[in-house]
């Protein structure tokens, strides 16, 4: 088993494969997961607020950056994480495997950390093509393993703090000659010209070898230009679907900008939500409640009242969103009927189960931008967009964007 | 013998190596690794570098008990096991698979390729690199729109053509970056 090892370390020694490498690696897929992190907890406490929270609601496109930004960047992230994995594939045979309980611990926490930001990207990309082939729920899982990876970075970090900071500057890891310079022990050696083997090892070892090997210099540069490319593929050929500057060549985004209904994509159409009868219903009326005090109101009624128009975007937690144009009567003028001036809103839909009601806390129910919406671009809302009202309020996420309206109820 | 079977001699002979090396005794030198050429001390790690380590590693074991504790106060105990073998899964599919792949992909190329320039097989290594990750990143779309989709805004395109036609783009551009390559060593080498 020993000699094995030995010559998987040996086999997988490459220039790529050095320090330098891991910590350029590294840095970049770090900053990539803090971003992650960082705007998914925005997304996550905007759908579940802690109590006393409040948020920015101008721009009115922030969640569209931070949403869009936080599916791009994880695209990124898949082949940063290949590469980085790539570049430190050998310590996986370290001989012994652990020379201390502090070692073996470490060794834990990097299989945990591996693991966990494998199975966060992968299930985070398959989840924008909404297929969720998994047995967990998403959404929770994808939040507790986003702590998990963001402490196992703190503590890889922590265990690695000295060879990261020896590796960190291009001047001290580039020699005079323009090559790496050699690492000693202790600063991270990441396999290394194992000393020959006899025996049916040896025999696998020299085939192995008879391969020639590349320049250090240009096999370093293949592995940093490769993962370079494949990372500005996977953003640019995806990022289309939420830039409207790159739609051009969105060629495997999920969604397209202005494809749908009234130029517009549909998550959830009327038919899925089971409200085609209940919103098509002429009788159809909007509750506005305070306590006592309440108005109801027609389709016509709402009409009648004073109309906004405002360009908003819809944005998708799972990163997709575009711009439209909306008109339809304030929800602060709505709350001024029944004197809620400026106290936060609960929203009911017509539909069922998850997202069936929602909350606008009182800076989103009192910004003049967020409207019941009656038309979208330019004509009446499409039964697939809410009709015959709905929310429509900047910088939320798509799922707050509560469709096929019933009541709005002072909190 | 057919090629195919030859080929599948081979493939039998190395797992057999693969299995003696592991089963029979081997004598591999032992070498202190200080004996190895190139290998010098690392310098000694000062204070602020240790108390920097200490709180980011208490920082890290904190927000772990974070994440145990959203995960087992939010996800039935069937999901967390799930998750688990998950977790496991991924390793085992990266470590014994995706990266011994990548291996044996490398010596290959590097073994048919012994004749042409390291830049060029270079360049060859870094398109496949490339065409690989994004198959990977598109293939459980391809199957996302085959089990259909909630509506017709989602996956809109036929991302099998796309990927297919990827690959051809990819493989056009390689092989302009590779003949230009070649062309330019050539002079170079008919200069000298």
């Amino acid at each position: 088993m020993r000699a094995l090892f030995a010559l998987a370390r040996g086999s997988l020694a490459s220039a790529a494969r050095h320090p330098r490498t891991a910590v350029v690696l590294g840095r970049l897929l770090g900053t990539g997961f803090l971003v992650c992190f960082a705007t998914g907890l925005y997304s996550h406490f905007l759908q579940d607020p802690l109590p006393g929270m409040a948020f920015l609601t101008r721009p009115a496109s922030l969640y569209r950056i931070t949403q869009g930004l936080h599916v791009a960047t994880g695209i990124a992230c898949i082949p940063l994480l290949l590469g980085k994995l790539y570049t430190v594939f050998p310590l996986l045979f370290a001989w012994p495997p652990a020379r201390t309980v502090a070692g073996l611990l470490e060794r834990a926490s990097i299989a945990l950390f591996v693991a966990s930001s494998l199975v966060q990207l992968a299930t985070g990309l398959v989840n924008t093509y909404q297929w969720y082939p998994w047995p967990f729920p998403f959404r929770q899982v994808h939040y507790a393993l986003a702590w998990v990876i963001v402490a196992s970075l703190a503590i890889h970090i922590g265990v690695k703090l000295p060879i990261i900071t020896r590796w960190w500057r291009r001047r001290d890891s580039i020699g005079p000659d323009g090559r790496l310079r050699p690492v000693g022990t202790g600063e991270g050696r990441l396999g290394s010209r194992e000393p020959r083997a006899s025996g049916v090892t040896g025999v696998l070892q020299r085939w192995i070898e008879r391969a020639p090997a590349a320049p250090d210099a240009v096999s370093r540069r293949t592995v940093l230009g490769a993962v370079g490319v494949a990372t500005g593929a996977a953003v640019v050929l995806s990022v289309g679907q939420s830039l409207p500057a790159l739609a051009a060549v969105n060629v495997f985004g999920p969604r397209q900008q202005r494809l749908g209904p009234q130029a517009l994509p549909v998550n959830k159409t009327a038919r899925a939500a089971g409200v085609v009868g209940a919103a098509t219903d002429p009788g159809w009326v909007l509750t506005v409640r305070s306590g006592r005090r309440s108005r109801v109101l027609t389709r016509t009624d709402l009409l009648t009242l004073p109309q906004t128009r405002v360009t908003l975007p819809i944005a998708c937690v799972e990163g997709w969103s575009v711009s439209a144009d909306w008109r339809g009567v304030r929800v602060a003028d709505l709350a001024a009927l029944v004197g809620a001036t400026g106290r936060g809103i609960t929203v009911r839909s017509l539909q069922r189960g998850a997202y069936a009601t929602t909350i606008l806390e009182p800076e989103f129910a009192a910004d003049p931008l967020t409207l019941v919406a009656l038309e979208l671009n330019g004509a009446p809302l499409d039964l697939d967009h809410g009709y015959p009202a709905r929310i429509i309020a900047p910088a939320r996420p798509g799922v707050l964007q509560t469709k096929w309206l019933s009541s709005l109820e002072a909190r | 013998m057919s090629s195919r079977s030859a080929v599948a001699l081979r493939v039998l002979v190395g797992l057999g190596a693969l299995t003696a090396s592991v089963l029979l005794p081997s004598r591999v030198p032992r070498v202190p690794a200080e004996a190895l050429p190139e290998a010098h001390a690392a310098p000694p790690v000062g204070a602020g570098v240790r108390r920097a380590r200490a709180a980011l590693v208490g920082v890290g074991v904190a927000g772990l008990v974070v994440g145990a504790a959203l995960l087992v106060t939010t996800v039935r105990p069937a999901g967390v096991a799930g998750l688990g073998i998950w977790l496991v899964g991924a390793l085992v599919l990266h470590d014994g698979i995706l990266a011994p792949a990548t291996f044996a992909a490398n010596r290959l190329l590097r073994g048919a390729g012994a004749r042409i320039p390291p830049v060029v097989l270079a360049v060859l290594q870094g398109a496949v690199v490339v065409g690989v990750v994004l198959t990977l990143t598109v293939l459980p779309e391809i199957r996302a729109k085959q089990l259909g989709p909630r509506n017709p805004t989602v996956l809109p395109f036929d991302y099998g053509l796309r990927l297919g036609l990827l690959w051809l783009v990819l493989a056009a551009l390689t092989a302009i970056v590779c003949a230009v390559l070649l062309r330019s060593q050539r002079t170079r080498r008919s200069v000298r």
